[in-house]
């Protein structure tokens, strides 16, 4: 009965230490003890270690058995379907384990014997020393509860991070135009435990570009925002260096780095990348399978403009044309991605597979791209 | 008036007084007391100091006063009871040493969950998570789970305590060690005719044998735990004719099954071997003493075959592994197999031959120990069933077991296509039987030089010295040259945070880090991530990584990232990687480490480069993780090979 109300309050009681202390015992000890009890109902029948390293094993084996055919059941494997069987089980084995125990004699039934305490000894070194060794071995099973049950919290860390427009970690091209600005999310997120403040500082080889905060957060809790930004001066290869500052601190908590290429604003230009192949769960790419590229054009021309995508392989066995996408065209400051649909009837390993980029009805690539690719 | 105190002063006084000197017996009083203040004081103060960060070495960063006190508590432990069996009739006050021997290992195993780590072994351990997190969002485990017993009990645990996962996960080690330990003690009363070897066996249990399968969640190395107590069971069964005892071992046999393929496979082999054994051995001695004919059976093998080959046959895994095996016997994989070094998937990266063979017997010395001790054991046991002595029958049963368990462990070592050192020791059969072998000779030993302090010495130091071998030795740190598998919650955030704000269609690199730890990330986030796969979807890409090479990511081949030819987007860099493979000792040591986690021809340096590399867009820190996404540059390379092409692409 103490068992069943244990697993029945376990499951309904809120999470916390109550439910811990109710449920350990009641899923990792009793199922097997009582069917211990019930199978081998006299004490010389099996020894109190026995009986208590059998009851952990049996547990575990007789959940087990409990739940492993809800598997193959429609509504699956729950806690609260566990709770169920397992209460239905230990309404049969205590039934069991009672009829034989009541055919016992008290002192055949297994019972955990306490020994007497010595108190008689007790002005004598013996029964001070046993005081001792008892008090110091409650000690230790003290210790050792507490550490079990309450272990430390875990590190304590703040995130830092920086997304795209769309919220997306993707800023793997960013080409900005001098003078315009540009924005870019800056996110915090607070695991250190306590509130803390937090402030951000934006800075280049121009100086400070942008400053945010102070931000309090409490703890877990999550900030976003977007951070306007200029760069004056073109060139290739611009560092942009986002700074987090922690409980007005002067030193720098987190820091993070955009790299970028800065044109002028008359300057016309196409890109092109290829971000990912679509390819076999095992990794590899199969002669005579379809499979995908994923193809990205940025236009910076200017105007809208009419691209074309071939992609061809090379190797030691020559030169092959795989294939090819578009026309398609592409609004002027603005990025389009497409699939390039793709299959090899030849072979080979380390090879390389070349995109190129055709501009309007030109002949010549305007720019390619090159990926390591093997067929097996 | 009666009250709760431990199994001390149960002996009549007049008995005590006979078998003990009351000095004596003062003495192991305050001995004993003092050992269980040391373990309480063990555990607060790992309680107290825990970890805030990824730690490169557990036992630097450990106190050291939670080491010496856990260490004074085992030879304090091991002297009691080596002590009391030197006595002519030993008490009860041994159990209590015994208990002060498990606090002991309790405190080092349990070490993780003290410390506040979130878990050990980001690689297999963390997928077995994710199994158990498919089993609380869908109710069921995949065709691919092959060992259920354990991943059902953690859920139902976890579920019914209101305990998140990986801190139920964390405990589960520890709760196996102590399983094999009483286990190992039960097994040696029913094996030994002299209950002063069950005492030692009990004590040479301390030595934890089985390497980092006594702290990480392995099903395999539970089962290997776990057959002490099944071997228990079967020779209670044999013994008493009840049907109790049967209906127990029956029980155990059925979770063998579901405990992992090997531990099926090893109980099908050892009921019948301890058959054959038994058999042959009462044979023998029956010609002396017709009592002990003895009348064999194989229904246990058979139910367990049976029972294996209906729940294997229903995996996806079985065609592969009947192929694997096929492959051994053919000798195919023989030929192929590398054998490299220990733990993990690991590669001795450069390593001498004498570094190798030091970190070995640092990590399985205790087990040579053990094996030589126990080998010695059986020499005796054969000699007594020579002279035909019935007790040396089922001490001849293990003796069996102990010398088929190493040749067993070979051929499903290669035929299972398992190519480490550190997985073929650390989970080998071979250990389980040597602690009851070891325990025989030293009762032997002592039996000899009884009251002989000069005796009892080299017995305490036969199992204290292997004991501290295995406790120093146990966790993968510098020492083993290899880097701690603490898994941080910083490791975890900065996977979910890929998860959920990355662009899918990119691939992720990760250094420090597998892909069992991001399966399970991903599995814990399957809504955030609109996805509804089973965490061994995720898990499939495990093994990917070890395609990397250090050239390709320490600037002395290429000057920038990006100049490397590689199609995945996030590169994630983890505190494991960039303080492992910066770390001094090992760089002046060598590793024996899987690429993944740390390795040579880094240094702090190099990871300073990345902030300062412009193929790298530094997108993420938590402080112990970052993500850069790669930006691919050949602008080099097509002005080099298309000099005509009108631009080059960034």
């Amino acid at each position: 009965m103490l068992h069943f109300l244990a697993v029945t309050l376990a499951v309904l009681f809120p999470y916390g230490n109550f439910r811990f202390f109710l449920a350990v015992p009641a899923i990792l000890f009793s199922p097997g003890y009582l069917l211990l009890l019930a199978l081998l109902p006299r004490r010389e029948q099996l020894g109190w270690i026995a009986r208590l390293a059998l009851s952990v094993v049996l547990s575990m084996v007789v959940v087990f058995l409990l739940t492993f055919p809800m598997n193959y059941l429609p509504l699956g494997m729950t806690i609260r379907g566990l709770m169920v069987s397992l209460s239905l089980y230990q309404v049969a084995v205590v039934f069991a384990a009672w009829k034989r125990l009541t055919a016992l004699r008290a002192e055949e039934v297994p019972a955990v014997s306490l020994p007497r305490v010595p108190w008689a000894t007790l002005p004598s070194p013996h029964g001070y020393l046993s005081l001792f060794l008892v008090v110091a071995a409650l000690g230790a099973f003290g210790s050792f509860a507490y550490a079990l049950a309450f272990p430390p919290q875990g590190e304590a860390f703040t995130e830092f991070y920086l997304l795209d427009e769309s919220g997306k970690a993707d800023l793997t091209l960013r080409t900005v135009t001098a003078g315009r600005q540009w924005s870019v999310t800056v996110g915090v997120v607070n695991q250190e435990g306590p509130d803390a403040t937090y402030r951000v500082r934006v800075e280049s080889d121009e100086g400070r570009l942008a400053e945010v905060g102070p931000v309090e957060l409490q703890s877990g809790e999550v900030w976003e925002a977007p951070v306007n930004l200029a760069l004056r001066n073109p060139g290739d290869d611009r560092k942009v260096d986002f700074l987090l500052y922690r409980d007005g601190q002067e030193d720098v908590c987190r820091s993070l780095g955009l790299w970028l290429n800065v044109r002028r604003e008359e300057e016309r230009f196409s890109e092109l990348s290829v971000t990912h192949l679509i390819r076999h769960p095992a990794q590899r790419m199969y002669t005579g399978y379809w499979y995908a590229a994923s193809v990205s054009v940025e236009n910076h021309e200017g105007r809208e403009e009419s691209y074309r995508a071939e992609m061809w392989i090379m190797g030691t066995q020559g030169t092959q044309k795989l294939g090819e996408v578009g026309p398609f065209s592409v609004v002027a400051e603005s990025r389009y991605d497409t699939e390039l649909l793709f299959n090899s009837s030849r072979g080979g390993i380390g090879q390389t597979a070349i995109f190129l980029l055709f501009r309007g009805a030109e002949s010549e690539p305007y720019t390619s791209f090159r990926l390591p690719i093997s067929f097996h | 008036m009666t009250g709760v105190v431990a199994n001390i002063d149960m002996d009549v006084p007049a008995q005590r007084a006979e078998t003990t000197g009351g000095r004596a017996q003062l003495l192991v009083k305050l001995a004993l007391g003092v050992g269980f203040l040391l373990v309480a004081a063990a555990f607060l103060l790992a309680r107290t100091h825990p970890a805030t960060g990824w730690e490169l070495d557990i036992y630097a960063s450990t106190p050291l006063l939670f080491w010496a006190f856990a260490v004074a508590a085992i030879a304090i432990g091991l002297a009691v009871i080596i002590y009391e069996v030197s006595l002519e009739k030993p008490g009860r006050i041994w159990l209590l040493a015994f208990l002060l021997l498990l606090l002991s290992n309790t405190a080092i195993t349990l070490l993780p969950h003290l410390r506040g780590y979130l878990y050990m072994n980001p690689a297999d351990s963390t997928g077995h998570l994710a199994f158990i997190r498919d089993i609380f969002d869908y109710g069921r485990f995949s065709t691919a789970n092959t060992y259920p017993l354990n991943h059902i009990f953690i859920w139902a645990v976890a579920g019914f305590g209101g305990m998140n996962l990986e801190a139920t996960a964390r405990v589960m080690p520890s709760l196996f060690t102590l399983l094999f330990m009483i286990g190992t003690y039960l097994l040696a009363t029913v094996c030994f005719a002299r209950r002063q070897v069950a005492m030692l066996a009990a004590a040479a249990s301390v030595t934890l044998l089985f390497y980092y399968y006594n702290v990480m969640v392995y099903p395999n190395g539970f089962g290997l735990l776990f057959f002490p107590l099944l071997m228990y069971s079967y020779f209670l069964s044999r013994e008493r004719h009840h049907a109790g005892y049967r209906a127990i071992f029956v029980l155990l046999l059925m979770a063998s099954i579901f405990f992992h393929p090997k531990t099926a496979v090893l109980t099908i082999a050892y009921m019948v071997l301890a058959e054959v054994a038994m058999s042959v051995a009462s044979w023998w001695c029956a010609r002396s003493s017709p009592s002990q004919s003895y009348r064999y059976s194989f229904s246990a093998a058979w139910l367990v075959g049976i029972g294996f080959f209906l729940w294997i046959s229903s995996s996806y895994l079985f065609e592969g592994q009947v192929r694997g095996f096929w492959e051994f016997f053919q000798g195919q994989l023989l030929r192929n197999q590398h054998i490299v070094a220990f733990g993990g998937t690991i590669e001795s990266q450069g390593l001498p031959f004498r570094s190798e063979l030091m970190t070995g017997l640092k990590a399985f010395g205790d087990n040579i120990a053990y094996t030589l001790m126990a080998a010695a054991g059986t020499v005796v046991v054969l000699f007594y069933l020579w002279r035909r002595r019935a007790e040396a029958v089922r001490p001849f049963v293990l003796l069996v077991l102990f010398v088929v368990s190493g040749p067993l462990e070979v051929v499903m070592f290669l035929g299972s296509g398992t190519t480490t050192v550190g997985r073929f020791l650390g989970s080998n059969p071979l250990w389980w039987a040597t602690t009851a072998l070891t325990a025989f000779l030293l009762f032997l030993w002592l039996e000899k030089r009884k009251g002989v302090l000069l005796g009892r010495l080299p017995a305490w130091g036969a199992v204290f010295i292997p004991a501290v071998v295995s406790v120093l030795w146990l966790y993968p740190s510098p020492r083993l040259l290899n880097v701690n598998w603490q898994v941080t919650y910083a490791e975890q955030s900065v996977l979910r945070w890929e998860m959920e704000r990355g662009v899918p269609r990119y691939e992720v690199m990760l250094l420090g880090l597998v892909n069992g730890t991001r399966g399970l990330v991903q599995a814990y986030d399957r809504q955030i991530a609109a996805e509804d796969r089973p965490a061994w979807y995720y898990l499939q890409a495990l093994g990917t990584e070890s395609k990397l090479e250090a050239s390709q990511l320490n600037y002395s081949r290429y000057s920038s990232i990006g100049d490397w030819d590689y199609n995945r987007g996030y590169m994630i860099v983890t505190d494991r990687f960039r303080l492992g493979s910066s770390s001094e000792e090992l760089k002046a040591e060598g590793f024996v480490v899987s690429f993944f986690y740390a390795a040579p021809g880094f240094s702090e340096q190099t990871f300073e480069r990345y902030n300062d590399d412009p193929a790298l867009q530094h997108l993420y820190s938590n402080g112990g993780a970052d993500i850069f996404l790669i930006r691919r540059d050949y602008r080099n390379w097509v002005q080099e090979n298309y000099p005509n092409a009108a631009r080059p692409s960034f």
